[in-house]
C-alpha cells in the first residue's frame, strides 16, 4: 500500500531531522573546542592529522554565536559541503515524496560527486600542509 | 531489430535476445521486459513493438500465476524510490491474493509474505524499480564520521544510476546497498572509537584519583 512507503519516508525522514536537531543542540550549548563530551575526530585522534572535516562542531558552535568569519575558518571545506550536502537532502526528500526527475538527477550526477570526492582529497592534503 | 531483456519467472534477468526470439524464450504478454530506451520494465503485451512477435494470451494461462505482480507494481510507482522489489513483492502478493485472510496493512501478513520471499531477499534483493543511490547517508557519513568509508560509499551510490540505466538491475541494487552499508561502517566504528576515547578518558580520570 502507499501508505506504508509514504509512512516509512516520513519516519526516516523524521529521525534523520530529529538526530541533526539535536546534534546541532548540544553543540550550540557546550564549546566542542574545551568540553569532553564533544565527539572526537578519530583521524585525528589516530593519526595527529586533521581530516576534512575537522573543525565543523567548532564551526557550528561559533555560527550559533553569531561568529560567521570564524566560523569559516575552522573548516573553508564548509562552503562546499554544506551546500553539497544539503542539495542532495533535498533531491532525497523529493524522491521520497514522489518528485524524481531531472531535477534529482541533476543533483545526484555524478560529476558533481566525484568532484566532492576530489576536492575532499584535495582539501585533505591542502590544510595539513598548512596547518589551516 | 530491437534486442530485449525479460524477467524469468524464477526473477532471474536474462537477455539481450531479438524480439522475434521471445515467444519461444517462453516471455508472454505478461512477462516483463526491458530494452535500451525504455524508462522502466513493462509486460511486454503493453508495448506495440512486440505486439507481433508474443502470443496474446493474457491472465488465465498456465503462465499468469508465474508472472508475479511486483514488476506491475514497480513499474506503476517508479518514482517512489528506494523499497526494493522484497516489500513490493510481499505487499501486492498478499493484497492480490489475501492468504493470510487479512487486510493488507496486518502485520501478520507482512512478515508472512516477506519470509516467503526469503530466498529472493538472500540474492541481495530485485527491483524493476530505479533503486534509492543512497547518495545522502553516504555524504553525511563523510562529513560527520571524518572516515574514508564514507568515501567508498560516495563513489559506490555514484555508479548506482548509472549501472542502472545500463540494464544492470541486480548490480545497480548491489551498489545501493553496499553505499548503505558502507555509510553504516563509517558511523560504527566512528562511535566505537568515541567509546574507546571515552573508556581511556574515564581512566585516566580514575588513576588520577587514586
Amino acid at each position: 500500500m502507499p501508505s506504508h512507503r509514504l509512512l516509512n519516508s516520513e519516519k526516516s525522514l523524521c529521525s534523520l531531522l530529529a538526530f541533526v536537531g539535536v546534534v546541532i543542540l548540544i553543540l550550540c550549548m557546550i564549546d566542542p573546542a574545551t568540553n569532553v563530551l564533544a565527539p572526537k575526530c578519530p583521524i585525528h585522534l589516530l593519526t595527529g592529522l586533521s581530516c576534512p572535516g575537522c573543525g565543523l562542531q567548532r564551526a557550528i558552535h561559533a555560527l550559533y554565536h553569531g561568529r560567521v568569519a570564524e566560523a569559516l575558518s575552522y573548516n573553508y571545506f564548509l562552503l562546499i559541503s554544506i551546500p553539497y550536502a544539503m542539495a542532495i537532502t533535498i533531491a532525497w526528500v523529493m524522491k521520497k515524496t514522489g518528485h524524481s526527475g531531472w531535477v534529482t538527477d541533476e543533483i545526484e550526477h555524478p560529476r558533481y560527486g566525484w568532484t566532492f570526492v576530489i576536492l575532499f582529497f584535495a582539501w585533505w592534503i591542502v590544510r595539513n600542509i598548512y596547518h589551516i | 531489430m530491437k534486442q530485449y531483456y525479460y524477467i524469468t519467472p524464477n526473477n532471474e534477468q536474462k537477455g539481450p535476445v531479438e524480439a522475434c526470439m521471445l515467444a519461444s524464450c517462453g516471455v508472454d504478454s505478461n512477462t516483463m521486459v526491458w530494452t535500451e530506451g525504455m524508462a522502466n520494465w513493462m509486460p511486454a503485451g503493453q508495448i506495440p513493438d512486440l505486439a507481433f512477435y508474443i502470443n496474446t494470451t493474457s491472465s488465465g494461462s498456465s503462465t499468469s500465476g508465474s508472472t508475479p505482480p511486483p514488476f506491475n507494481r514497480a513499474y506503476s510507482q517508479q518514482s517512489s524510490g528506494q523499497a526494493g522489489g522484497n516489500n513490493n513483492y510481499g505487499q501486492s502478493q498478499t493484497g492480490g491474493f489475501n492468504n493470510y485472510g487479512q487486510g493488507p496493512t496486518g502485520n501478520a501478513s507482512w512478515t508472512g509474505s516477506t519470509n516467503r520471499m526469503g530466498g529472493m531477499n538472500m540474492s541481495g534483493g530485485f527491483s524493476a524499480s530505479k533503486p534509492d543511490n543512497n547518495l545522502i547517508w553516504a555524504i553525511l557519513s563523510t562529513i560527520f564520521c571524518c572516515l574514508p568509508t564514507g568515501i567508498y560509499a560516495i563513489i559506490l551510490s555514484l555508479r548506482v544510476n548509472d549501472l542502472y540505466n545500463q540494464g544492470d538491475l541486480i548490480g545497480a541494487q548491489q551498489a545501493a546497498n553496499d553505499a548503505k552499508r558502507w555509510a553504516l561502517y563509517g558511523l560504527i566504528i566512528n562511535i566505537v572509537l568515541q567509546l574507546v576515547y571515552a573508556g581511556l578518558f574515564g581512566l585516566g580520570i580514575l588513576a588520577n584519583f587514586s
